[in-house]
């Protein structure tokens, strides 16, 4: 997969590059030859094709983006996370609350069993009520919450997935539009528009919007879901289009957009990586606040004697 | 006033039964922990740094309260089973009424 996109993008840089070879020779011969042309003044370097390539840098540009990393890497990352949270799901009506349309299995029977029955029915005593009010009757709220924080983390996982699957997109995009503008030198067409995929792509999940509807024992579900906002505000253009409108109409302008357009570009997947980190260590912060009080299940104290009693 | 006798052994069961329930959640706690674990990023390509780093921090967070809660699950289920255990050696008749439910619960449940 990677090597496919990596060769794909430099086979286009290499095909742009030799365009503007081209093109810088036929601007130079046409000035040798007192040839009116709109293109601009050709200095002399333009007839040496080595000077050219490396003046222009055109395959340097897009080295670093063929070595953008492989989205498909990041499926058995979010397979395994699912899986954990399919482990852990106790109740049938319990989706994820990250991403509704999420489909994953149940806890088995016995799991099922200890939350949604009272198991130990006949027993009574300060021990025994203990254990039933402060280990299992929150039992199945710990375990929702602990699904929910696993669920954060795959959606991050898919986030940054999405920032490079859109970031691959994106500087193909600005490949092609590049050759496009290139081959219409001379003629009206060479400003173009480039519209940006990332931060659109990664604005529903990397704002982990956890609202009231979670489950989170019906304690700090507004803390969580604060969460949610402030990485939609990192995301500057989540909700709207982002693009940039560039023309070139000479061969340096055309580069100068390109350039451009990737200096924008790599704007964005920062920004994208930003408002991940954001989401992140909110939810990080607010895991580790709410340990006790909403995800770690409390120890019970079991001893047998006069408190922990048989019959009700 | 507290069971004994045939009752208490009825008591027992249910206690035992509890105590296979955290078993056999203790196992699915052990396996969300290594699914967790298992959950690697691609590393960093170039230039680029493949996932947050905080990524991890998260991730490794989550395993450690999964794991820490998989503890508790384990200590919870062995307690029930000593109380169990020691209920049922100060009466005989208990015992044996818990004894053959257990019996039947490992026969007809498959435990």
């Amino acid at each position: 997969m990677t090597v496919a996109f990596a060769d794909d993008l430099m086979q286009l840089a290499t095909k742009i590059e030799d365009t503007v070879v081209w093109m810088a020779r036929a601007q130079w011969q046409m000035q040798q030859n007192h040839t009116p042309s709109s293109s601009g003044y050709a200095p002399d370097f333009y007839m040496d094709s080595d000077l050219v390539r490396k003046y222009f840098g055109i395959t340097d540009a897009f080295r670093p983006w063929s070595l953008l990393p492989d989205p498909a890497a990041f499926q058995p990352v979010t397979d395994s996370l699912l899986q954990a949270m399919g482990m852990l799901r106790v109740d049938a009506e319990f989706g994820n609350p990250v991403d509704p349309s999420d489909q994953f299995g149940m806890a088995r029977q016995e799991f099922q069993a200890l939350v949604n029955t009272d198991p130990i029915n006949n027993w009574s005593g300060a021990t025994a009520d203990g254990f039933r009010t402060k280990f299992l009757d929150h039992f199945k709220a710990n375990t929702e919450n602990e699904v929910i924080m696993i669920a954060v983390l795959k959606a991050a996982a898919e986030a940054q997935r999405a920032v490079w699957f859109n970031a691959r997109n994106d500087v193909t995009t600005i490949g092609q539009k590049t050759l496009a503008a290139l081959q219409n030198d001379g003629c009206d067409q060479s400003s173009w528009v480039m519209a940006f995929s990332i931060l659109a792509g990664i604005a529903s999940i990397a704002a982990v919007p956890l609202t009231g509807g979670a489950s989170l024992a019906g304690l700090s579900v507004t803390a969580i879901g604060a969460v949610g906002s402030i990485a939609t505000n990192a995301i500057p253009y989540a909700n709207g289009t982002d693009s940039m409108s560039y023309s070139g109409s000479s061969l340096q302008g055309a580069i100068t957009a390109m350039k451009s357009a990737m200096a924008g570009l790599q704007q964005r997947v920062e920004s994208g990586q930003v408002a991940i980190d954001l989401s992140l260590t909110a939810n990080l912060v607010f895991l580790e606040t709410e340990m006790g009080s909403l995800f770690q299940m409390a120890k019970p104290t079991l001893a047998s004697g006069p408190d922990f009693t048989p019959g009700r | 006033m507290p069971d004994h006798g045939d009752q208490l052994g009825v008591d027992l069961n249910e206690l035992y039964r509890t105590a296979h329930y955290l078993s056999a959640v203790h196992t699915d706690f052990e396996q969300a922990v290594r699914d967790v674990n298992d959950a690697q990023p691609p590393g960093d390509s170039g230039p680029w740094t493949a996932m947050v780093p905080i990524w991890d921090s998260l991730r490794s967070v989550i395993a450690g309260m999964l794991s820490g809660n998989a503890a508790t699950i384990e200590d919870t289920s062995l307690a029930l089973t000593v109380i169990a255990q020691r209920y049922a050696a100060t009466d005989q008749a208990a015992a044996t009424r818990f004894a053959s439910l257990m019996q039947s619960d490992q026969s007809e449940q498959g435990w």
